[in-house]
Formats: structure tokens, sequence, C-alpha cells
């Protein structure tokens, strides 16, 4: 029997270990016997999965080596002997002329950076001391980041968040791709949120923001506090949210707006939120790990479950994008949430790999 | 993280002193490498320690590190020696079992969902995983979640390749025996 030599050869292909040769017996082996391949397909999906790969656990750790590195310059104590690096079994020795080199470099340095900002006056020069955090989630994952300032957002699927250091004193602004939770600390510096063209501003307050780009509107919905919109290009029109209320501005026509054409659709609307059975608010339900839709097209709920089980929806219908769907979903796979929804809209669904068609 | 995006990292770090690069770097590893130092430590506190102590060195020698070969296998090594220092601390014995090694993998613990298979399968494949003698675990992760080369896990455990094929031989079958016995009930 092949049986040793065919898990052999199926970890070597999976571990990219596999000759042209091995590949070719593994096929051979799995034609011969076809009651292989169904272990092996599962066992391929298996080796596919990936270690999250960033997490709060990660951020702290980093910080507290920042601390060391810190700690270390003003002590100027060489750190432990075991941690001396080797490279072919030899410890590397500093050399004696890097010090007076690093200094003249750092001189040099300086006057470079002195006489740059010089010419392009203080503000730029202030910026380029900042650095940029970049956080951002991939389809299908979620992730929850404590600022420096103690805020704490909750940032969904396929979104971005980003701001600079050094942050919370003087400066608490973020730019925001996607949707977003946010939990803010009360301080005296106004936190803000910029997205796709306006901007969100509070003093301490939880809310939730929507501005995923291929939705081409911003939701803004208020849970307690108080929070400031305004449009970038017309900062002097605000619209103060109460809690309890929604805010969807429409980017499409604020382009429009820009340039001169006549709108069609109210740049701003303001709702409340909506409630789902339990209580729980339908705008905020995907931080407690809920799918939710209410009344919405086919369309824009197959841009939120792409998001969400991180694969493609394809639709070969137009007429299928416009079913109203409604529905909340925790637990469910993808094909289970797909299957609870034929019950309301009559469509039928294909899945390959990671692609769902939808056909009526 | 790709050779190549990693090459490019070390070279930030190593010539600009690029720290965006170096958190990059660390966030990457950090997770793998406390799994790795604590199937050897089986201490929490030491393995982060650990970890820190080797990127500390890296930041305090980036200048060198464009003369090291193979970075990655280089990040698990130095995680092996400095967490064998530890060891050594505590328990005045420089040396580790591989039949005495924790490893947890971290790749299996994640929504069945996203599989598209079964709760229930789930269970056995993860049971099926633990059930592995902690050297098989041990390389199984090493090969399939830190993405080290047959040759490279070989190295840094001190076991000839061939071993290191005859272990993954062996996860694998009992995975599979572990998906095969679930069809058979339906």
């Amino acid at each position: 029997m092949h049986e040793e030599q065919f898990w052999n050869l199926l970890a070597k292909k999976l571990a990219g270990e596999a000759t042209d040769a091995e590949e070719e017996e593994l096929c051979a082996i799995i034609k011969a016997n076809p009651e292989l391949s169904y272990e092996a397909q599962h066992i391929a999906d298996l080796w596919k999965l990936k270690p999250s790969e960033q997490n709060t656990a990660s951020e702290k750790a980093f910080e507290n080596l920042l601390n060391r590195i810190e700690a270390q310059k003003t002590n100027d104590i060489s750190f432990s002997e075991n941690a001396s690096i080797e490279i072919n079994g030899e410890p590397v020795k500093k050399r004696k002329w890097q010090l007076p080199v690093f200094l003249l470099l750092f001189c040099l340095l300086l006057l470079a950076g002195f006489l740059v900002w010089k010419k392009e006056g203080t503000k730029d020069a202030t910026v380029s001391h900042q650095q940029t955090q970049e956080i951002y989630t991939r389809p299908g994952t979620r992730t929850r980041i404590v600022l420096p300032d103690s805020s704490v957002v909750v940032l969904n699927a396929g979104s971005k968040l980003t701001y600079s250091q050094p942050f919370g004193i003087s400066n608490r602004e973020v730019t925001l791709t996607g949707e977003a939770f946010f939990d803010v600390v009360k301080n005296s510096t106004p936190f803000i949120i910029h997205t796709n063209g306006a901007q969100v501003k509070v003093l301490g307050t939880a809310f939730n923001v929507r501005s995923y780009p291929s939705e081409k509107k911003i939701e803004t919905s208020l849970v307690r506090g108080q929070v400031e919109v305004s449009l970038d290009n017309s900062p002097e029109s605000k619209y103060t949210l109460q809690p309890n209320q929604k805010l969807t501005l429409n980017t499409t026509n604020q382009k429009t707006a820009k340039t001169g054409r006549k709108r069609t659709e109210p740049i701003a609307v303001l709702s409340t939120l909506s409630y789902l059975d339990d209580n729980t608010i339908a705008e905020t339900s995907w931080v407690e790990n809920k799918l939710t839709f209410d009344n919405e097209s086919f369309e824009e709920v197959a841009g939120k479950m792409e998001r969400w089980y991180g694969v493609t929806i394809r639709f070969k219908n137009e007429k299928v994008k416009t079913e109203r769907l409604t529905g909340v979903f925790e637990k469910q796979t993808v094909s289970q949430a797909l299957e609870a929804l034929q019950e309301t809209a009559p469509f039928h669904f294909t899945i390959s790999n990671n692609t769902i068609t939808i056909t009526h | 993280m790709n050779t190549t995006a990693l090459k490019e990292i070390v070279a930030r770090v190593a010539l600009n002193d690029d720290n965006v690069a170096y958190k990059q770097l660390f966030l990457h590893y950090h997770p793998k490498l406390v799994s790795f130092s604590y199937a050897i430590t089986h201490c929490k506190e030491s393995s982060e320690e650990v970890v820190s102590d080797v990127f500390l060195n890296i930041w305090n020698h980036h200048q060198t590190l464009l003369r090291i070969e193979n970075f990655h296998l280089y990040l698990y090594v130095s995680i092996k020696n400095i967490s064998l220092n530890y060891l050594t601390k505590q328990r005045r014995e420089r040396s580790f079992s591989l039949d005495d090694v924790k490893t947890e993998l971290k790749s299996l613990y994640f929504d069945p969902e996203q599989l598209m298979i079964t709760s229930e399968m789930y269970r056995r494949i993860c049971s099926a995983v633990n059930a592995l003698p902690p050297k098989c675990r041990l390389i199984f992760k090493l090969v399939k979640e830190d993405n080290l080369r047959y040759k490279e896990v070989a190295e840094l455990l001190h076991l000839s390749v061939k071993t290191v094929e005859a272990q993954m031989t062996i996860a694998l079958r009992k995975l599979g025996a572990s998906i095969a016995l679930q069809q058979s009930l339906y």
C-alpha cells in the first residue's frame, strides 16, 4: 500500500518541499485511490489557515520593548551577556570608531534638518517628526484598538484607521476608511475623525462611523454624548447629533455639489437608530459579532457579507440585486446565512473556493 | 511575509534605523516567537522576555543585520538559545528534550466557519492535533505556521531532514485519520 508514501508526499507538497516528480507521484496515488482525495482536500484547506497576524498583546509587548530601549539609552547599561548577537558562532564586536562617526553624522543630520526647517517653515518640519500609525483589518476580521488617550476603537472588517503620533495631548485626529465603533474618553482636546470628505468632531462619547468608499455614503450613529459632523468642502454647515440619532451623508452628491450640478438626492438624512428584537442597536451590532441588515438591497447585503466572511459575491442576474433583505446572523456560516435568506427571496447560489455566485 | 518582503524590511532596519519597519518586524514575529519560546521554557513571562531580549539585541546591533544569511532561521535559533539561557538560570540545566516541548497551534483556534466544516469535525481535528506527540506537534507547527523549511527545522532542532519528513508524515496521517473517521459517520 502506498499509504505512508501518500502522507509523506502530501506533507511535502503543502510545505512546498515536493519536487515535480514527487507531485506527479502524489497525483498518481490519488488517481489510483480516489477515496484519498477527500482527506487531501480537507487537509489542504486546513493548511491554508493562518494564525491572525496582529493583536493587541503584540502591540503591548512592543511598547514594553520601546521602554527598554529608552531605559538603556538613559542608563547606558550594556544589556546582559546572554543576549549578545552571534553570527556564525562569533560574537560581533562594536568597532571603536563607531561612536565618533555616529556623533559626527548626528551633528550633520541636525544641521541638515535645521536647514530644511529654515527653508520649508515650521509646519512641515514638525510634520516630518511625526510618525503615522496605520491599523487595518482584512475582510472577515475585526480588531479592537486602544488609542494612546485610552479611547477604544473597534475596527470592522476591511477598514483602515490612521493617526499620527504623538497622539492624545494636543492632537486627537484620526483618519478612517471603512467602519469603526468609537468609545472616546473625555478630555479637553476634541477628537476628530476624518473620513471621505467629512469630519466628525466629538469630546467624549460612544458612536459608530460607517464610511466604506464602495457604499458612497457616510453613516454616523450616536449612542451617547454629542457629536458634530461637517463636510470638508462646506465647513460652515454643521450637523449636531443627539443620542439615538443617525446621520447619513451622501458622498456622491457631495461631489456633484462641488461641480455645481443639480442634486437629485438630499445630501444629509437624519433618522433614529433601529433596534433589533433584543434591544441591541442594529447599527452597532457588529461590535458584538452580529451581522445585521434591515430592509437593505441584496447588493448592499452582498457588500457586507463579503467583508464579514472574507468571500467574493458575484451576481449573475441584475434583478436579484434589488431584492430587499432583513436578517441578523451571529454564528452562522456564509452558506447557512444564504440558505436562511433564500426563505424570503427567490435566488440560488453556488460556492466554489471563496467565490459565491448568485443566480435567479 | 515572503522572503523578498522580509529582506526589504530587514534592510530598512539595518540601513535606515527605520523604526516603523522595526515595529512591523516585531509585530509580525512576536506571536510566533513567543509560542516557540514557550515550547521550551513552559513559562509565559519568560517567553515574552526572551522575545524582547532578542529584539532589543536586534535594535542594538541593527547595522550588522545584513550579514545574517537567513534572518528567518536566525530568529528561531536566537530564541532557542536565549530560551535555553533562561532554563539555565531557573533550573541550572542547559538542555531541553524534544519529548517535553509544549506547542499550541495558533491557526487551529479559528472559527470553523472559515473552513466551512461542521463544528464536530473541527473538534475532531483539534483533538487529533493535540494528541500528536510533543516533538511531532512542534515540527508540524514550525513547518505549517512558522513557514520553516524541512532543512531549517532540522538545523534548528539538530535533527536529520529524514526525521523531520517522517514526523510530518505521522502528523498528516493522524490528521487524515480524524477526517476519515468523520466521513464514515455520515
